[in-house]
């Protein structure tokens, strides 16, 4: 019995010892070089109070592939126009520009994650920006588009990063 | 083995966690008041309401008198907090500082404002009450001037063009233009006095109070109106009869430099001469009373082609002061609602009756009283005249007020923006962001209401065009953080806020938030200060 404790304990104490940012994010911090990852953007609330109706992603150029899953109660759409065109094996394929999913109705107390799966670059050493708009009830919008300025710098409202480690 | 492993997958759980982020900070989602209202009354209590459960870390309450005691300490309970005010504070801007613990153990802050009684101007800064002694006093100088000018330039156009008054008249009129000039130095130090905010009426002892007026528009104006004026009343001495030329170019640039400032002088050359025109033709029609009355008391017979040529002249020169005159109400008003709707309007539609009814007086001068002085008694016209000179008065005097009143309902310090105030009443900082080049512009950098402006260039110069342009305020070292105001587009480059959240003296940091496009924004850090 009490080892079925330790790790319930753990998700207590890593709740209270996170850093509590309750930003929109995405799943993961590295992604390795030349793979397809799954990776989901996670948005934990609403804009200051309000339902999100929402998620608008600007895909990083970086990306040599981007595949959003569709989810049950949001209408899928994907802009083409500035996305880049990628030459693989399997042709010629191409990446988005943005990606939304919008019309759904994500309550502040609910939890939600739009999923994609995406082909990083053959090179590891970038950092890539996944710049969230999310859209809210009442016209309420937040940008998680910011970029930190310099070391130190902590946005408050911050695109996520994603760094490319090296495969394997 | 099995322990090792599961040790081992919580040991990975909290590794993993600061990656990841918690999933809830709370948010404030209502306050009252809210955040920048105007409130006509103390409220009993502010409210602060979050999305979740909220432990209070503390809440300060700045107002224009200082931190406000609060009579019992603030409360949080479930998802609220609540601090109580006491009764009767003054008139200001108030900034409410808050901080809590959110269920997640991280604390957050914020401040909301909101002002107190109409005008959200801090009580202890007596600019209210001292600008209304200036503002009172330049209305009753800008009376005797424009009263002056009727008096003096209408005499002299009267000379030139009818004929010459009587000479006991010409030195009342020159004496009334030395007035005139006098009233318009004047002019001077009463606009440095509500510029400086200087005591009333103390403050014209000061030289500063004068020289601070020198550098505006104002001084401008004056020194060439009290020029034409001069010239007008050395004509009106002088017997020669060159001198009625001398005195009706007099006139000319005293209404000139009438229209040099004020509300015409922003709009360019051609409502300036629209409104020289229009201060000529009040003074011919206005200025040519006394003398017709002098001539009648005279003789009726021999004051008969005087009059006759005076109504010949009034006719246009009435339908060129009508229209001059409802041009420009046109121009500043903008729309018929203005009318009515403002100090202002009002004061044109009151200025529009006394005219009217001047008309009228005149219309009965010239069809019925005028054909009666070959044949009957001259009372009758007289007795107009004289109506006609007390309307005419009445009429200048709502004119003085005025050119003192804005035509933009709820403009602060309208006079001083109009009189081009020298930019040294404010803060400019400037800085780079992201190639861009950016002014911030804080007026008059004051505790109370303030003005913020913000030009946004490219590298080229050319005015930048951001979807968004946020900024937000803090005083740290007041505990005041995170006002943050959408700014408002003003013209290409250009955005605007105005609102009394600068309440309190020190140094501010403005965080300019511009949203270059829909995924992009770039911010900078402008700090300036408020003097008290």
């Amino acid at each position: 019995m009490p080892r079925t404790r330790i790790p319930a304990a753990a998700i207590g104490l890593s709740l209270l010892a996170g850093p509590a940012l309750a930003h929109v994010t995405v799943d993961r911090a590295t992604m390795p070089a030349d793979s397809y990852v799954r990776i989901a953007i996670r948005v934990p609330h609403g804009c200051e109070g309000a339902a999100t109706t929402g998620i608008r992603l600007q895909v990083p150029p970086e990306l040599r592939g981007a595949k959003p899953m569709p989810l049950a109660g949001w209408t899928l759409t994907t802009r083409m126009e500035g996305g880049v065109t990628v030459q693989g094996e399997h042709g010629t394929a191409h990446v988005p520009r943005e990606v939304s999913w919008q019309g759904g109705n994500l309550p502040d107390e609910q939890y939600q994650e739009f999923v994609m799966l995406v082909r990083t670059p053959s090179e590891q050493g970038a950092t890539l920006y996944f710049p969230v708009v999310q859209e809210c009830e009442g016209g309420k919008v937040s940008r998680w588009i910011e970029r930190p300025a310099g070391p130190g710098d902590r946005p408050r409202y911050p695109a996520y990063a994603i760094r490319i480690v090296p495969k394997g | 083995m099995l322990r090792l492993l599961r040790a081992a997958w919580a040991a990975l759980l909290l590794c993993t966690v600061p990656l990841g982020g918690a999933l809830a900070h709370a948010a404030l989602v209502a306050a009252s008041p809210e955040d920048g209202a105007t409130l006509a009354e103390v409220p009993r209590s502010v409210t602060l309401r979050f999305d979740e459960a909220v432990t209070l870390i503390g809440l300060r309450i700045a107002g224009p008198a200082g931190e406000v005691a609060q009579p019992a300490p603030a409360e949080a309970g479930g998802d609220t907090v609540r601090a109580s005010l006491p009764p009767g504070l003054a008139t200001g801007t108030y900034l409410v500082s808050w901080r809590v613990i959110s269920a997640d153990g991280h604390p957050i802050g914020g401040t909301l404002a909101f002002g107190l009684g109409s005008a959200p101007v801090p009580a202890t800064t007596p600019a209210g009450a001292g600008m209304g002694g200036w503002t009172a006093a330049a209305e009753v100088l800008r009376f005797l001037l424009l009263s002056a000018f009727a008096l003096g330039g209408g005499g002299a156009l009267f000379r030139a063009l009818v004929q010459a008054p009587p000479p006991s008249l010409r030195r009342w009129l020159a004496a009334a233009s030395l007035v005139g000039v006098v009233a318009a130095a004047a002019t001077i130090g009463f606009q440095g006095g509500a510029m400086e905010d200087a005591p009333f009426p103390g403050g014209l002892a000061d030289p500063a109070t004068w020289r601070a007026a020198l550098g505006s528009t104002v001084a401008g104006r004056a020194a060439v109106t009290a020029a034409g004026l001069l010239v007008v009343a050395g004509s009106l001495l002088l017997p020669a009869g060159s001198a009625a030329l001398l005195g009706a170019a007099g006139s000319a640039v005293a209404a000139i430099g009438l229209s040099l400032s004020g509300h015409a002088a922003a709009g360019g050359w051609p409502v300036q001469a629209l409104l020289a025109l229009h201060a000529l033709a009040a003074a011919y029609w206005l200025g040519a009373f006394l003398p017709l009355l002098a001539l009648l008391s005279m003789g009726r017979l021999g004051a008969l082609p005087a009059v006759r040529r005076f109504s010949s002249i009034a006719i246009p020169t009435v339908a060129v002061l009508i229209l001059s005159g409802a041009a420009q109400a046109a121009l500043h008003l903008g729309e018929w609602r203005g009318l009515l709707g403002s100090f202002y309007g009002r004061l044109v539609v009151a200025k529009a009756v006394g005219a009217v009814l001047l008309l009228l007086l005149a219309l009965l001068n010239r069809l019925f009283l005028t054909p009666r002085l070959s044949t009957g008694a001259s009372t009758a016209l007289s007795r107009s005249i004289r109506l006609e000179v007390v309307l005419g008065a009445v009429l200048l005097g709502v004119t003085a007020v005025l050119g003192m009143t804005s035509p933009h309902p709820g403009a602060v310090h309208a006079h001083a923006h109009d009189h081009g105030v020298p930019s040294r009443q404010g803060a400019i900082v400037a800085t780079q962001v992201a190639g861009l080049d950016a002014l911030l512009e804080v007026r008059p950098a004051r505790p109370g209401t303030n003005t913020i402006t913000l030009r946004l260039e490219q590298g080229d110069g050319s005015p930048a065009r951001p979807q968004e342009v946020s900024i937000e305020l803090s005083q740290p070292a007041a505990g005041v953080v995170g006002l943050r105001r959408r700014m408002r587009a003003e013209a290409p480059g250009q955005f605007l806020y105005q609102g009394p959240e600068l309440a309190l003296a020190g140094r501010w940091v403005a965080r300019v938030e511009i949203l270059v496009s829909d995924f992009e924004q770039v911010s900078a850090d402008l700090g300036f200060d408020v003097v008290p």
